[in-house]
């Protein structure tokens, strides 16, 4: 019997300061998880990352989990580094509280939305949001965001694992 | 028609002097109406338009754009040559492809190196990948709902769900070649100066052929569908340009000429093209010295290089009447969609012809010598030019991608577009104007994202 395919995305660019902090986190999991161990056993897991999200389109049908990575561009300083974390129905309905993303070029929500117009499908699909203060171009995380990675980074890696775990 | 107010657009107007006195009628002599779009939907990454209109007459247009290539020049200083491809290919998350080719042909340059054979090969059947992709996101998601009446892909996916359905299959096509060539675990890491770090087995690419000949199918299909849309009678007289190849359709080679007379070598390019500041944009305006505004892109391609197209593609372009010659950029979606029936049937041949090589790369070493690139974006012609120091260390770098190339002759386009619409309520009119824009698929603020969040708990 085929085991369970996970797939966790990172998406952002790491030159647009906290814009990369989902491509970050999805490099420091990929370090703390051995990916070619848990092929072996009933679960895959592969780690990408991307700048845009579009690409994810052709990709969210390969794996019965999906895991995306996000920065969320949040209001205030005092927020920074906050990790919030939304099912496909959050999303959906918008029952996590309003979520949107920028005009680049097809957005997460209607990207999942039209997904599941399509196939028919409601996918298991979580999003990590994690919050940033600065998305002006440069290379590094805001001094704020950056002070907090230890923290984001084992914060995100528990709710992986508690996803592979349920799987 | 639905309400196409979309969601990322605010749009806000200024009263018209009119308005103010009291009176509606935005046509009677002393009304100026103002309306400006902060956001522009389904146009990737950040971008405003201002339009302003004096007595139903449209007095200026003007596109604001982010652009962030000038950053990335200022970041490459200092970098080793051989960091320009990766670096690069984060301009850009629609076309990373065409950001590592144009580096990497400039730096080849430097070197006096000139690749052959199966990389060559390969390198042509990346690209494709790119246009299959690259085109079939902006064809199906991002610009048809324009001409079926639909605010986004999500409505007309409701509607159009097997359309819709065959639209991604294709772009998902585009998407595995590149994961193929380019690699999947990351950005497309396997590309390098001098070729490739691995090249696939033949089997690895031969298992797309039978796909390949499903997509030429649904894009024959989809091609007849697109030809009987209504396009709006919109023309006028561009100056194309586009690289030109000896024998081939263009991706990564060739000289940049133009339906005007333009007849170069990449080297040349900052002779005759020269690029502009304007006040209101971050981007720089690009022309053409001693002319004017320029339209780079599928058009310009098609127009200039139809005679290299394959014959099966030329075939069907005869039979929905485009034959070889566009001037209406709201016909640039049938262009796109024959590129993308050129990319899967040039991906074939590819594939029959490609014999894994012993060698995937050879060792390049630019030094102290400048380096010129110039290659064919799904947007258009993509121009680089590095100065290589002693040590291989990049010591100046320039980009001019071709959204900016195009943006002056997006904005004449409104120009003329928004006064023929001009007594259209502004919300119709502000949708009419977009779709415009659209018609360029223009890349605005290459390469990045981010969810806005507001999260009660």
């Amino acid at each position: 019997m085929r085991g369970k395919s996970i797939l966790i995305a990172g998406i952002g660019n790491i030159y647009r300061r906290d814009d990369g902090i989902g491509v970050l986190v999805a490099r420091a999991i990929r370090d703390r998880i051995d990916t070619k161990s848990k092929r072996k056993s009933e679960i895959s897991v592969d780690i990408v990352e991307m700048n845009d999200p579009s690409s994810l389109i052709d990709m969210l049908q390969s794996y019965d989990k999906v895991i995306i990575i996000d920065a969320v561009m949040g209001n205030s300083m005092d927020m920074i580094g906050t990790v919030h974390t939304l099912s496909y129905r959050d999303i959906i309905d918008g029952s996590g509280g309003e979520v949107v993303t920028s005009t680049h070029t097809i957005d997460l929500k209607e990207l999942v939305m039209l997904i599941g117009m399509i196939y028919n499908d409601d996918k298991d699909l979580t999003l990590i949001g994690i919050e940033g203060y600065d998305f002006g171009v440069g290379e590094g995380l805001s001094p704020g965001l950056m002070d907090r990675m230890d923290g984001i980074v084992s914060s995100v890696m528990d709710k992986v694992n508690e996803i592979i775990c349920d799987s | 028609m639905q309400n196409h107010s979309g969601r990322w657009r605010e749009l806000s107007r200024e009263k018209s002097k009119d308005e103010e006195n009291g009176s509606k009628d935005g046509k009677k002599k002393g009304s100026v109406r103002d309306f400006k779009v902060d956001y522009l939907a389904r146009v990737e990454g950040e971008g405003a338009m201002y339009v302003k209109i004096v007595d139903g007459t449209v007095n200026y247009v003007r596109l604001k754009i982010y652009e962030p290539p000038r950053f990335f020049e200022a970041l490459l200083r200092g970098r080793r040559f051989s960091e320009a491809p990766d670096i690069t290919a984060r301009i850009c998350g629609i076309c990373p492809i065409a950001y590592q080719m144009s580096s990497i042909h400039a730096m080849e340059y430097a070197a006096d190196i000139r690749v052959e054979g199966m990389v060559r090969l390969l390198r042509r059947l990346v690209y494709c990948g790119e246009w299959i992709e690259s085109h079939a996101l902006h064809v199906f998601l991002l610009h048809l709902p324009d001409f079926l009446g639909y605010a986004s892909a999500i409505d007309m996916a409701k509607e159009h769900k097997d359309l819709v359905k065959n639209g991604l299959a294709v772009k998902k096509l585009g998407n595995d070649i590149i994961s193929i060539i380019g690699g999947r675990e990351v950005h497309p890491i396997n590309i390098r100066v001098g070729g490739f770090y691995k090249a696939p087995r033949e089997y690895e690419l031969q298992q797309l052929l039978d796909r390949l000949d499903r997509a030429k199918d649904t894009m024959v299909d989809i091609i007849g569908f697109l030809a009987k849309l209504e396009y709006p009678d919109f023309e006028r007289d561009y100056e194309f340009v586009a690289l030109k190849h000896e024998d081939e359709y263009p991706f990564n080679e060739g000289r940049i000429v133009s339906n005007k007379g333009l007849d170069m070598e990449v080297k040349e390019f900052e002779e005759h093209i020269v690029e502009e500041q304007v006040e209101y944009s971050n981007a720089l305006h690009s022309r053409i010295k001693g002319r004017g505004s320029y339209v780079v892109g599928p058009i310009a391609r098609y127009n200039l290089n139809y005679d290299r197209m394959h014959a099966s593609v030329k075939s069907i372009s005869r039979e929905i009447g485009l034959g070889g010659y566009c001037s209406n950029p709201f016909k640039s979606i049938l262009v796109r969609a024959l590129e993308i029936l050129y990319a899967i049937e040039e991906a074939s041949i590819l594939i029959e012809k490609y014999r894994m090589p012993d060698d995937p790369y050879i060792d390049v070493y630019p030094s102290n010598a400048i380096g010129y690139g110039c290659t064919e974006a799904p947007r258009g012609i993509l121009y680089h030019r590095y100065v290589i120091d002693e040590h291989g260390m990049i010591k100046e770098a320039k980009i001019v991608p071709p959204t900016s190339q195009n943006q002056k002759a997006i904005e004449e386009d409104l120009y003329h577009f928004a006064q023929r619409y001009v007594n259209l309520p502004d919300e119709e009119l502000v949708w009419k104007c977009e779709q415009a824009i659209r018609n360029y698929d223009p890349c605005i603020s290459c390469a990045t994202h981010f969810l806005k969040a507001k999260i009660e708990r």
